[in-house]
């Protein structure tokens, strides 16, 4: 166990989260919360990736074919 | 490398349907391992793959490309840890035996759209085991 300080303000809203949603400790919260960031991120980094795509006018299919040929230049550099 | 979740080794092309549809299968893998029931590993290799396409052909800048990697939940295995593996491999395409030493290693199975790795796992099956 390790131990964190927190401004007494996020540690109250960190508690009542926790009743709210019937966690039965701050740390089971603590675990969601941050499985929930890092699908958000996934997300945000999803929608820039399929922007792009569409901005550059390159389909999927394409990128995965580009991704073939990147494969082939970093074996013959690397091995 | 750990003891009781499920280690994959998973490939580029995994990866880049996972970024290009979240709901698809391939994102449900990484959604899987966001939610720490499995392990995904992958080779140095896919690493410089995803960086060279994103700087390329999707202009992302270095730093935007580096949070996008580093936000994967993927571990990323340096060729030191799976080279001597490459002799071991089955796979005929050079480009590929990074992915085959590394799922050797681990003794797993690789998440692939592509069909020529022997210890391929079928995505349907293997979603099926974990859900």
């Amino acid at each position: 166990m390790k131990t964190i300080a927190l401004p007494e303000e996020v540690y109250q809203e960190l508690i009542e989260l926790k009743v709210k949603q019937k966690e039965k400790t701050a740390a089971e919260l603590i675990t969601k919360l941050v499985i929930e960031y890092k699908k958000k991120k996934f997300i945000e980094s999803s929608t820039i990736f399929k922007q792009r795509l569409k901005e550059r006018k390159i389909s999927f299919e394409e990128l995965l074919k580009k991704s073939r040929s990147v494969r082939e230049e970093i074996s013959d550099e690397w091995f | 490398m750990n003891g009781s979740k499920i280690n994959i080794v998973i490939d580029t092309n995994v990866i880049f349907m996972a970024l290009y549809d979240p709901t698809s299968k391939a994102g449900k893998v990484i959604n899987a391992a966001i939610e720490n029931k499995i392990e995904l590993y992958t080779t140095d290799t896919v690493q410089e793959e995803i960086r060279r396409v994103l700087k390329r052909e999707i202009r992302l800048q270095d730093e935007e490309i580096e949070e996008k990697i580093r936000n994967l939940p993927i571990l990323w295995i340096k060729k030191e840890i799976y080279a001597e593996f490459i002799n071991k491999t089955k796979v005929k395409h050079k480009a590929d035996k990074p992915l085959e030493a590394l799922s050797i290693l681990l003794n797993c199975g690789i998440l692939s759209a592509d069909h020529h790795f022997k210890n391929r796992l079928d995505i349907n099956k293997f979603l099926e085991k974990i859900e």
